[in-house]
């Protein structure tokens, strides 16, 4: 299954396609791609598609010129956790969005738009969501440079 | 004459809502035409306080995550940590593992099931039930002290061992509890007027099923055959004979019989982890943190937990990402409430069990201008310190 | 003091000269069966009901003052009323609820044969008094510009259309039988024949479930369900007003019980009248006894369900017996 989703990712992809490593997590195998930003929808088309793939989360790390995304899925029936990989450079924060094919990514992108400030470009529903309508713009409190002690005086 | 619908606000705070959270419902009538999620009532930045604590103090930040699931958290957590530094966890611990996160099942299954019975108005079930929890949560006190957040986790594997009264007490429990569990379902499979409450209600089709990604019970009753128990097995499930009970109706019912049937199942896993508790250390030394990142998936009583963790290799995570299962639970709330009553929009709501994980603001409508705003941070901690110091004076 | 030659005497004088203030009626309507009577022997039924729920439950249930400690706290609290709200409408739909139960208590026997003021029809006003804590609710709910107050008043609109048509009915059902509309005959005719529990059995179901859905009672406690709409009309409500509304409920459960037993099962009088109203107590009691059973075992019916349970069940126990009621009178 794992050979065949390579193939099939690095066919599609074509130079979005970067990176590729089988690791072992929680006993079953998971595959970790690396993309490149612009290629996660067609990745994630495929993945559900091609593949039945569920779609669990999107986390985010922040580096320090860029904001790395994995798109976590799952293939249930195989036991095979596929994740990808996508660096999206500070500089410019903006990245497509895979709501419209995956409805359950809508929550985690807005939350990712508040917590980290990346913009999911033509997302269905672009409103915050967990923090407040008049939250600062351009402070992103799990970003390393905000400070959690900073307003308690 | 202009028909226009009105705004019932279901939330932040409302009686049969534990926890804060705001669903906006516009109504016709009684007939819900469109709903508006809104979260983070009480976002408590777990995620960025894990960053700037060791792992060992991490497991007990995470645990604090849910009051209800305090099990599955530090579980994932553990795990994750343990992938990155390539320890295998002693076989002792992953039965107690076993044992513990499927109590906890049980005490959340009879929690879901008495709130269900309070919110549909039979409060004769939600004090059957809680009576039957209370079995349980003995157990957890007598084995780790705690009747909630019960701090069994370690990484690299459990902080206490069961002892063998403990065992006896627990089987002796879980015949109790099973007794209770076949009770249950002759009663709500019995009795006419629930099952018309329940039945046909908040119906959540394979396809939006699939399409919001829903996890756990709430998929299990759409028809989605999904259990990381068996799919992506964890601790000591890959030695574990169970079944995953699976209904097709997608509502309310089948969400309350997967959940019922889970109940007997986690009795036989108890059994089961119980009897062929292996001897051994129940925790093994982590020495080194290499850099790296884990992956981990656990099943919650409410679904799919994911922990992410990155590793910088020095004793704190450089990032800690968690996946609740309500998270991927609560948008499909949508698709099954529209064109539904009112009456069934709480029993809908608190169908997918939702455990909420919450930022400070609420809501506030200013009389005299009519016009609803959300207050800030600043001005709720404002008005608190001037009603606050208005009561020294006061007092 | 014997109350019943008081109250013999009092009700011929009441027929024959209703102009004459009449100080009797006034502790009547105040003292006995009226306002603290009531209240107090409603508000203990409350708990006798709260209390047999909880033991069902498997709780320890309420101490027998809390009803009562309930009425004093909220009696000592400030009543605030919404500022777009209806004032007037939202203020004197309290007063009008309780006032209603109030001067209902005359018109029902308790512990005789007699109601207090009883006259020609006085059952056809008992039944317009007995709906108006309804309506005053309706009103209340409504005139508070709160949607949940406003989507209970709804509901409880829809669920008195519901019920009013079985109680009505079965009411009627026994004023044909007893060939009079004052409620006093119809406790003598059944003394002196055979009560109507065992004749008109069906009547008697029809009128006991609509009973429960008047007092709102689990599973018909659709207006005010708290998982659903907070407290549903009562949900602005607070202090002073919500305490009559309390009040009015408690006077409307003795009511409706005394008028159950007094339609159904009246009798046997011993005819010194302090024991007749103590078993008449007793009778009161053991009806909360199936009401309490019922509301423990049943979840919370939906408005839907409620209207066609009571159009079609209830509607079809009531007809049965309205129609042999009708034979025999033909007949």
């Amino acid at each position: 299954m794992e050979d065949k989703i390579e193939k099939k990712l690095r066919e599609e992809l074509g130079d979005h396609f970067i990176e590729y490593e089988l690791k072992p997590s929680n006993k079953k195998k998971g595959i970790w791609i690396r993309i490149s930003a612009e290629g996660n929808r067609k990745a994630a088309k495929i993945l559900i598609n091609a593949f039945k793939a569920r779609f669990s989360t999107t986390s985010s790390v922040e580096h320090s010129s860029f904001i790395e995304l994995i798109y976590h899925f799952a293939i249930d029936e195989e036991g095979l956790a596929v994740n990808l990989k996508a660096d999206v450079l500070k500089t410019n924060l903006m990245v497509e969005t895979i709501a419209d094919i995956v409805p359950g990514a809508e929550f985690i992108e807005r939350e990712i738009y508040d917590i980290f400030g990346i913009t999911f470009r033509n997302h269905p529903n672009p409103k915050r969501l967990i923090l407040s309508d008049d939250w600062k713009e351009g402070e992103y409190p799990l970003r390393k440079s905000f400070r959690v002690d900073k307003d308690e005086t | 004459m202009k028909r226009e619908c009105t705004i019932i606000p279901m939330g932040p705070f409302h009686p049969a809502l534990a926890e804060p959270e705001f669903f906006k419902l516009s109504v016709k009538g009684e007939k819900i035409i469109d709903v508006e999620i809104r979260i983070g009532y009480n976002h408590r930045g777990i995620e960025k306080l894990a960053e700037g604590l060791t792992y060992n103090q991490c497991i007990f930040l995470v645990e604090r995550v849910c009051g209800i699931c305090s099990n599955i958290h530090p579980l994932c957590f553990a795990q994750a940590v343990e992938e990155i530094a390539g320890v295998e966890v002693p076989d002792r611990a992953k039965y107690i593992r076993t044992v513990i996160a499927e109590l906890e099942r049980i005490h959340s299954h009879f929690l879901w099931l008495g709130l269900a019975g309070h919110i549909i108005g039979f409060d004769t079930l939600l004090m059957w039930a809680w009576k039957a929890r209370e079995l349980v949560l003995d157990i957890f006190e007598t084995v780790t002290g705690n009747r909630q957040s019960y701090a069994m986790n370690a990484i690299g594997g459990v902080r206490r061992d069961l002892k063998k009264e403990h065992i006896s007490k627990i089987l002796k429990t879980m015949d109790e509890a099973e007794r209770a569990t076949k009770r249950f379902i002759k009663a709500i499979s019995g009795d006419p007027v629930t099952l018309s409450r329940l039945k046909g209600v908040g119906v959540l089709s394979n396809e939006d099923a699939k399409k919001y990604c829903v996890v756990g019970p709430v998929a299990r009753a759409s028809g989605l055959k999904i259990d990381i128990r068996k799919d992506y097995p964890y601790a000591a499930y890959d030695e574990m004979d169970f079944d995953i009970p699976v209904r097709r109706d997608g509502d309310a019912l089948a969400k309350t019989e997967v959940r019922l049937e889970e109940l007997l199942q986690s009795i036989r896993i108890i059994r089961q982890a119980v009897d062929a508790l292996p001897n051994g250390d129940i925790k093994c030394e982590v020495k080194e943190m290499p850099e790296g990142e884990g992956l981990s998936r656990g099943e919650a009583p409410r679904g799919e937990d994911l922990h992410y963790v990155v590793s910088n290799g020095s004793n704190m995570p450089e990032r800690v990402k968690i996946r609740a299962p309500t998270f991927m639970n609560l948008p499909s709330i949508k698709p099954q409430l529209i064109g539904n009553t009112i009456a069934d929009a709480l029993i809908i709501i608190g169908a997918i069990d939702p455990c909420f994980c919450c930022t400070d603001r609420l809501t506030v409508v200013d009389v005299k201008e009519n016009r609803e705003k959300i207050m800030s941070s600043d001005e709720l901690l404002q008005r608190s310190r001037k009603k606050s110091s208005a009561d020294h004076r006061g007092s | 003091m014997n109350f019943y030659n008081a109250r013999e005497k009092n009700h011929l004088q009441i027929i024959e000269d209703r102009d004459i203030v009449n100080w009797w009626s006034l502790f009547h309507l105040l003292v006995f069966p009226g306002l603290i009577f009531a209240a107090t022997i409603g508000l203990l039924l409350l708990w006798l009901l709260r209390k047999l729920i909880a033991r069902f439950q498997w709780r320890v249930g309420p101490p027998i003052y809390q009803c009562f400690a309930d009425f004093f706290k909220l009696l000592f609290k400030e009543s605030i009323v919404p500022a777009d709200a209806n004032r007037i409408v939202f203020i004197l739909a309290s007063f009008v609820s309780l006032s209603a139960a109030t001067v209902a208590m005359l018109l029902i026997p308790i512990g005789s044969s007699q109601p207090f003021q009883g006259f020609m029809g006085d059952i056809i006003v008992l039944i317009y008094l007995l709906s108006i804590p309804s309506i005053a609710i309706i009103l209340g709910g409504s005139s508070s510009s709160n949607p949940f107050g406003a989507v209970g008043a709804s509901r409880e609109m829809v669920l008195m259309i519901a019920y009013e048509i079985g109680l009505i009915l079965s009411i009627l059902t026994l004023a044909i039988d007893a060939g009079s509309l004052m409620i006093g005959d119809i406790v003598k005719y059944q003394v002196s024949n055979q009560i109507y529990l065992i004749r008109y059995p069906f009547a008697a179901v029809a009128f006991f479930i609509c009973v429960q859905a008047k007092l709102g009672i689990t599973p018909f406690d659709i207006p005010d369900a708290k998982t659903e709409l907070i407290a549903g009309p009562y949900t602005e409500y607070s202090g002073r007003l919500l305490a009559l509304f309390k009040l009015s409920h408690a006077i409307l459960f003795f009511g409706l019980m005394s008028m159950m037993i007094s339609l159904f099962f009246p009798g046997p009088f011993t005819g010194v009248y302090i024991f007749d109203v103590l078993i008449h107590l007793l009778k009161c009691s053991i009806i909360v006894i199936p009401i309490s059973i019922i509301a423990a075992v049943n979840p919370r019916l939906k408005i839907n369900h409620a209207l066609r349970f009571f159009w079609i069940f209830v509607f079809i126990l009531a007809a049965v017996d309205f129609a042999r009621a009708l034979l025999l009178v033909i007949a």
